[in-house]
C-alpha cells in the first residue's frame, strides 16, 4: 500500500516536471548566458538559484549576491546584466517576433546593470523603458547602464 | 508621564533619521556609452516637469531622491570604477548566417561550406546558446510544396548542426516557404538569393 503511493507520487512529481519544462519553454523570454558567484531567480514568490542556460518568463525578479553577476539573452536579442548586489524586476514584456514589436518594461531595484537594447526598442522608441525608484528611462537605443544605490 | 512622552518623542526622531537618511542616500545614476556598431543612442530620463536626454558617449544622468536630474559626462575610469563587473557579464551579441540551397533541394551549395564553418564555430564558441533556424525557397513550385521544403532546409541545417555537437533542446527550426523573398521576383522565377536558411545564434 505504501509502495503503492509512493509510486503515485513518483509518477505525478515526474509528469508534473515534464508539464513545467514544457511551460516554461513556450513562455520563455529570455535566457541565462553568463554567471558567477550567487544569482537568484524570485519566480511566483519563491526564491531559488539559477544556473547558466536557465529560461526567464515575465514577471521574474533576478538578484544577485555580494559575489553574483549574471548576464541575459531575450527573444528580441536585448542583452542585461547584472553586478554584484543587484535585483531587477521583468515587469513586462511582450513581443511579436514576426513584426518585431513589443513591449518592454523593467524595474531596477538596486545595483548595477548594463542594457544593451533589441528589436523592441529599435521598433519602437517609447516600447522599452527603464524603472529607478525616482524617475523612468525612456529607451531609444541602445547601450546604456543604470545605478541604484541604497 | 513625562517621560513618557520623552519615549514617544525619542522614538519619533529616531524613526525620522532612519527614513531620512534612507532617502538621502539613494542615488541613481544613468551613463550612456557608444554602441557596438560605433553609433551612440541616446535615452531619455523622464522628470515630471520635462525629458533630459543623453545623446553623447559617456554622457551621464545623476539624479537625487527628489528625481532632480544633473547633466555630466563620465570618464572611462570613472564607468569602469562603477560597472566594471555588469560590463564584464554581458553575453556576446547574437549573430546571424544565411546558408543556400540548390534548387528544389535540402543541400547547401558549396558556395555556403565556409559559412556553414563559421556558423558551427560561433555555436560550439557559446555558453547555453540557443539556434533559431528560418527556412526559406523561391517562388517556383506550389506554395504548400515550397512550406515543405523551406521545413526541411531548416531541419537539414539542424541535423547538421547536431551531429557537430549541438544539443537539440535550444534548437528551433521554421519553414517560411516562399513568402519572406529576400529578393523579390514574379511567381515560377528562379531566385537562389531566396533559396537560403538564416540562423540565428544567441
Amino acid at each position: 500500500m505504501v509502495h503503492w503511493r509512493l509510486v503515485v507520487v513518483v509518477w505525478m512529481v515526474v509528469v508534473s516536471a515534464t508539464t513545467l519544462t514544457q511551460a516554461a519553454w513556450a513562455d520563455a523570454i529570455g535566457q541565462i548566458k553568463t554567471l558567477s558567484g550567487d544569482v537568484f531567480i524570485v519566480r511566483e514568490n519563491v526564491k531559488s538559484p539559477v544556473k547558466t542556460g536557465d529560461l526567464l518568463e515575465k514577471a521574474d525578479t533576478l538578484m544577485t549576491g555580494a559575489d553574483g553577476r549574471v548576464g541575459l539573452t531575450f527573444i528580441d536579442n536585448s542583452r542585461f546584466s547584472l553586478g554584484p548586489n543587484s535585483q531587477i524586476a521583468l515587469e513586462k514584456f511582450t513581443f511579436n517576433p514576426t513584426t518585431q514589436d513589443g513591449e518592454f518594461v523593467t524595474k531596477v531595484d538596486r545595483g548595477t546593470l548594463a542594457v544593451i537594447s533589441g528589436h523592441i526598442a529599435h521598433n519602437a522608441p517609447d516600447a522599452m523603458k527603464v524603472k529607478t525608484r525616482t524617475t523612468i528611462l525612456g529607451v531609444r537605443g541602445t547601450h546604456f547602464l543604470v545605478q541604484v544605490e541604497e | 508621564m513625562k517621560q513618557g512622552t520623552g519615549h514617544v518623542l525619542h522614538y519619533t526622531a529616531l524613526a525620522w533619521a532612519v527614513l531620512l537618511s534612507a532617502c538621502s542616500t539613494t542615488k541613481e545614476l544613468v551613463v550612456l556609452l557608444p554602441g557596438e556598431d560605433g553609433k551612440v543612442g541616446a535615452v531619455a530620463i523622464e522628470d515630471k516637469q520635462r525629458a533630459t536626454i543623453l545623446d553623447t558617449p559617456l554622457a551621464a544622468a545623476k539624479i537625487d531622491t527628489q528625481g532632480r536630474v544633473k547633466k555630466d559626462t563620465l570618464t572611462e575610469e570613472e564607468v569602469k570604477r562603477t560597472f566594471a563587473q555588469a560590463l564584464a557579464a554581458q553575453p556576446p551579441k547574437p549573430v546571424s548566417f544565411l546558408l543556400y540551397f540548390s534548387t528544389k533541394g535540402t543541400e547547401i551549395v558549396p558556395e555556403s561550406r565556409e559559412t556553414l564553418d563559421a556558423l558551427l564555430a560561433e555555436v560550439a564558441k557559446r555558453q547555453a546558446v540557443e539556434v533559431q533556424i528560418t527556412g526559406h525557397t523561391d517562388r517556383v513550385g506550389q506554395v504548400a510544396d515550397n512550406d515543405r521544403l523551406s521545413q526541411e532546409r531548416a531541419e537539414a541545417v539542424r541535423d547538421m548542426l547536431v551531429k557537430n555537437g549541438l544539443k537539440g533542446s535550444f534548437v528551433r527550426t521554421v519553414g517560411r516557404g516562399e513568402r519572406e523573398p529576400l529578393i523579390p521576383t514574379p511567381d515560377e522565377q528562379p531566385e537562389p538569393r531566396n533559396r537560403r536558411v538564416e540562423v540565428l545564434v544567441r
